[in-house]
């Protein structure tokens, strides 16, 4: 019953775009440009137009899924159809540059375009792995609930400790300050090791330490250490569903900026051709 | 020399402050008594800044007394100023201790002072007498029967005593700031409504109010304040096991009250029975047995403001000899003028109690009350009056002519007609389920349609309705599932067997194995059914109401196959095997079609893989999805966590999103966000004031404007997707500043005072396209689905 954006409509417009490229690369083939291919031919001019048609309609994306009103087909249906016409963009681009590359800004907007595409296929990969490892990871807990456990498992040390002595209070008072989960960018996006706290697991051992020694207050120290473990287990998974949203998302800032500057590059291309021409 | 008027009106309420109003109007020599020092001592006596309702909603005032729904403040300074301007002879502080008859006048007495008049008003309410603890110690100081404002008492213990709605609302308010103990006489909160009693359980579950049951005051003591002791009052307390004493600071007994029963005796007025509660027989004209003496408002029986204002308007003409209409009379023309040759409402009333039988029980009273929510309309030959697979849910009775009911969805040709004084709309009415044929009207045909909540009320209140609008559903439920082509006279036998169960949710009809010789046709609610396959439990099949189950145990004379499990609260129609089977041998035909059923459900349980399914299905019914007709699913696996869901429905809804996304239950990698599922019979439209909550022919429920804001709805849910939102009418975050720096498309910083309305899920039935949330979704995640046919699908792939 769920139709997804990679499968939609039973592959409708991969079959769509792969027909499209195909005729292209037929036409491509059998085209007799002089001197040899190139952006100038009126194959190269229709490859060019067909591009920047394809290229405008997509970065509309960004609009159209904003417009909760519209009634011009479903969101998923636009997605579908965006990843594989954008897909095909690097066939048609390639095309139209007939394989004639050279530092320029006409190189300039190639390059955007196959960064562009490339990114996008970062996000499909990132679409198809991370949702599954986010409900893995939280099941049904979120993130804020999560997190209000941690503060209810604080209190509760707080309590169990200040009931064994000062000094353990003012430990779990520091241990609770010192915990921080706020991944950097760069261990959000390659890092694959657990969330560590040093202080956390230190503490934890002098307590396993005094629950050998302090008799009197075993039990109450192993209520301690089941709370900070527990903590430290929700800190973990904190720490994971952080980094796994970034990971689900991060690309789409160089996307977006990517696209607005390949929009500009291709204005520039344009402009000069027609300035040339002219 | 006692002065003497024409009418003394005895109570400052509102039927006595209209009746002032209209005499002080017409220049009649009058006097209202009052016993306190404000007006209206009862509805002042409400909790602070408590919404009071106007209805019926349709019903219009006539008095000088200008009345709206509103806050207890803004109602009662518009009645003082009304009183004031209008001139009206008023004393308070002024109780009236007697009335007595002195040949043709009355002689009143006051605490200081005498009067005499011709005629009386009594418009005391019942409210003045207040039930109290009855035990010891029932009048100590902080032992009070009133709340005003909660907000007064802060860090106190607190005692409330009673189940009723006050009670509960008192309770609730008060354990905001305070330890709250609530006291029962009973097991449970049988008489509260179902909001307040959804509260209270929560409130108790969670611990914010503690609820002792089965409790008895038994007497109350102070406790000396130079003990030390931490609380005021010694409250003693039997339950059935024990006797406590509990400690607290106050004990507010919210126990209801009953008519001043002796002092009416001493007025001569007549009671029609002992019951505590019984109020005086009163004439058409409000006149009791005491001639002279008119009785009004709820002490007459009448409990509703509106109802009390128009009656002290009406008293008043009667007593001066003019004659009234009733104020509902143009409001019934209105509907009753499209019956032919009816000069006026009455005689249009006396048509109808004769040409429907259903409604020849109702009083005249009674009768008016349910045709003001009705509509009565001629409808033109072959007009569709219902369509089949519809969600609607209005009741027709006929009144003359015929309607056609189509047998076969889509031939228009195979039909069969009813006349007039027959009935139809209760098959979806009783099931919440879509309408099951299609109805046209014949030739002449005049029908009363009416909805859903007055038709329900009916048949809460009156039996005989009740016991008609049974029968007939369990005569053509079985004609349309069991035994399609046969008569009523031929199945006579297996109605008259027929029996009605009620089950809770998640209660077992039958097991696997049992014995069982009766057949269940599901009234209202789902079934799953399950059997034990390999070693785990299988769920074969799920079946919303308009099925039927134990046919096979019936046919064969075996023991049941499979074990039957409610999914939600339940009712069936039970069909006793003798007399069923007794049908069947006498039509082979019929027998034989349910055989081949029989035959086609058995050969898909025996392809079952053990636990295929189950899982899913299971915890659909969990999450209570067993009354849904369409629910909100995501694939996790697909879902990205946009949340363009929420945005898309806050985009299309003013600003507030009605679903929330990451809130809810997930199973196997599919979530059930927290978001409307259109039920059956919704929870929401039970307790509706202003009845703003609707169902549209495509199943969609939703809230229409008149909605007052007083958030039963909200209580009612019992999955929390409904909320109070003021709809914001502000313009969203231009589009650019969402793409280049993600802002949301509603900001929340919206006017904390803005009024607030309740919001739901609508589906978006105003747009084309159908839910946004389901068309925004990028990946395809969200669908909304009739779990019915969610389920089916994954029991069979």
């Amino acid at each position: 019953m769920h139709d997804s954006f990679v499968t939609y409509k039973n592959f409708y417009f991969l079959k769509v775009a792969s027909a499209l490229t195909a005729v292209l690369v037929i036409f491509y083939l059998f085209h007799d440009a002089y001197p040899e291919p190139n952006g100038g031919s009126w194959l190269g001019y229709l490859l060019g137009i067909l591009g920047a048609v394809i290229l405008i309609w997509l970065s509309l994306l960004g609009i159209r899924k904003r417009r909760y009103r519209s009634s011009q087909g479903n969101t998923v249906s636009w997605v579908s159809a965006h990843i594989y016409l954008g897909s095909a963009l690097i066939i048609i681009t390639t095309l139209h540059s007939g394989f004639q590359f050279a530092l320029n800004i006409h190189f300039l907007g190639y390059f955007l375009t196959l960064l562009v595409v490339l990114t996008g296929f970062y996000g499909l990969y990132a679409y198809s792995v991370y949702p599954d490892k986010i409900t893995a990871n939280c099941g049904d807990l979120t993130r804020d609930t999560m997190f209000d456990e941690v503060i209810d498992l604080d209190e509760r040390s707080l309590a169990v400790a200040e009931s064994i002595s000062a000094d353990l209070y003012a430990q779990i008072l520091e241990l609770i300050e010192s915990c921080k989960v706020k991944p950097s960018l760069f261990r959000q996006i390659f890092s694959n090791s657990d969330y560590k706290n040093e202080n956390l697991e230190s503490l934890v051992n002098r307590i396993i330490d005094s629950i050998n020694s302090d008799h009197g207050n075993r039990d109450k120290l192993s209520l301690l250490h089941d709370f900070i473990l527990e903590k430290y287990a929700l800190l973990k998974r904190i720490d994971w569903d952080i980094r796994y949203n970034c990971r689900l998302n991060w690309w789409l800032y160089l996307h977006v900026p990517l696209t607005l500057a390949l929009i500009a590059a291709v204005s520039i291309h344009v402009f000069i051709i027609f300035y040339y021409w002219w | 020399m006692a002065e003497h008027f024409n009418i003394i009106i005895v109570g400052a309420g509102p039927g006595g402050l209209s009746a002032a109003a209209r005499a002080a109007e017409m220049g009649e020599s009058h006097l209202l008594l009052e016993g306190s020092p404000t007006i209206a001592n009862t509805i002042s006596k409400f909790q602070k800044g408590k919404h009071v309702m106007a209805e019926p909603a349709v019903l219009p005032i006539r008095s000088k007394i200008a009345f709206e729904a509103g806050t207890r403040e803004t109602i009662l300074d518009t009645w003082n100023e009304n009183i004031t301007k209008i001139n009206a002879n008023l004393k308070f502080n002024s109780e009236v201790q007697k009335i007595k008859r002195n040949g043709n006048v009355f002689q009143i007495d006051t605490k200081d002072g005498q009067y005499t008049a011709d005629n009386i008003v009594l418009s005391i309410g019942i409210q003045g007498n207040v039930r109290k603890l009855g035990v010891a110690g029932e009048d100590l100081e902080f032992v009070q029967y009133q709340l005003d404002d909660p907000d007064e008492y802060i860090d106190e213990t607190i005692v409330v005593v009673g189940a009723g709605d006050a009670a509960i609302e008192n309770a609730i308010a008060l354990s905001k700031n305070n330890k709250v103990i609530i006291l029962n006489r009973r097991d449970e909160f049988a008489r509260a409504k179902e909001g307040n009693l959804n509260a209270i359980l929560s409130a108790i579950e969670k611990g914010s109010i503690e609820c002792i049951y089965n409790a008895n005051a038994s007497k109350v003591t102070n406790i000396g304040e130079d003990n030390g002791a931490e609380h005021r009052l010694c409250f003693e307390v039997a339950t059935k096991e024990e006797s406590i004493e509990i400690e607290c600071d106050r004990i507010i007994a919210r126990l209801g009250a009953f008519p001043p029963r002796k002092f009416l005796d001493s007025c001569g007025i007549e009671f029609p029975s002992e019951e505590p509660n019984a109020v005086p027989s009163v004439s058409g004209e409000y006149e009791s047995n005491v001639k002279g003496l008119y009785i009004i408002g709820s002490l007459a029986g009448y409990p509703l403001i509106k109802q009390c204002v128009n009656q002290g308007y009406e008293v008043i003409e009667f007593i001066c000899g003019r004659e009234v209409e009733p104020a509902d009379e143009s409001l019934l023309w209105e509907k009753i003028k499209h019956i032919p040759n009816v000069k006026n409402v009455n005689e249009g009333i006396e048509i109808i109690r004769s040409k429907v039988p259903t409604f020849s029980s109702l009083t005249p009273l009674q009768l008016r009350e349910f045709l003001l929510d009705s509509d009565i309309y001629k409808a033109d030959l072959g007009q569709t009056l219902i369509e089949y697979n519809d969600y609607t849910n209005t009741f027709f009775s006929i009144i003359s002519g015929e309607v056609n009911i189509r047998l076969t969805p889509d031939n228009p040709n195979n039909t069969v007609s009813i006349g007039s004084g027959n009935f139809f709309g209760e098959m979806s009415l009783i099931s919440g389920r879509r309408r099951s044929a299609t109805i046209t009207a014949g030739e002449n045909c005049i029908v009363i349609e009416t909805p859903r909540r007055s038709m329900n009320k009916l048949i809460n209140s009156v039996e005989s309705v009740r016991r008609v609008i049974n029968n007939t559903f369990i005569s053509r439920a079985i004609k349309m599932h069991l035994a399609p082509g046969l008569d009523d006279e031929e199945i006579s036998e297996v109605i008259s067997s027929a029996t009605l169960s009620e089950f809770k949710p998640n209660e077992i009809i039958f097991n696997e194995g049992d014995a069982g010789d009766s057949l269940h046709l599901i009234r209202s609610g789902s079934v799953t059914v399950s059997k034990v396959i390999g070693d785990k439990t299988t769920t074969l099949a799920y079946l919303p109401a308009g099925n039927y189950f134990g046919e096979m145990a019936l046919l064969n004379d075996a023991p049941r196959s499979a074990t039957v499990k409610t999914a939600v609260a339940t009712e069936t129609i039970v069909l006793q095997g003798k007399e069923f089977r007794r049908l069947l041998s006498k039509n082979p035909e019929t027998k034989k079609k349910l055989e081949a059923l029989s035959e086609a459900r058995s050969l898909s349980n025996t392809t079952k893989k053990s636990g295929q399914g189950t899982d899913i299905v299971e915890f659909m019914m969990e999450q209570g999805l067993g009354e849904a007709t369409d629910v909100l699913l995501i694939d996790e696996s697909l879902c990205v966590r946009c949340d363009h869901c929420e945005k898309a429905c806050a985009g299309t809804h003013g600003g507030s999103s009605m679903l929330d996304r990451e809130a809810g239950p997930t199973v196997a990698g599919l979530h059930v966000p927290t978001s409307c599922r259109h039920c059956e019979h919704p929870h929401c439209m039970k307790d509706c004031p202003p009845d703003a909550i609707h169902r549209t022919a495509d199943g969609e429920v939703y809230i229409a404007d008149n909605c007052i804001g007083c958030g039963n709805c909200v209580r009612n849910c019992p999955y929390g997707v409904i909320q109070m939102a003021a709809v914001s009418k502000e313009p969203a975050t231009p589009l650019w500043k969402q793409i280049i720096f993600g802002i949301d498309p509603y900001p929340e910083t919206r006017d904390k005072n803005a009024p607030k309305k309740a919001v739901k899920c609508d589906m978006c039935k105003d747009l084309a396209g159908g839910p946004a949330c389901v068309r925004a979704c990028p990946t395809g995640a969200a669908i909304r689905v009739s779990p019915e046919e969610f389920i089916t699908m994954k029991l069979q792939s």
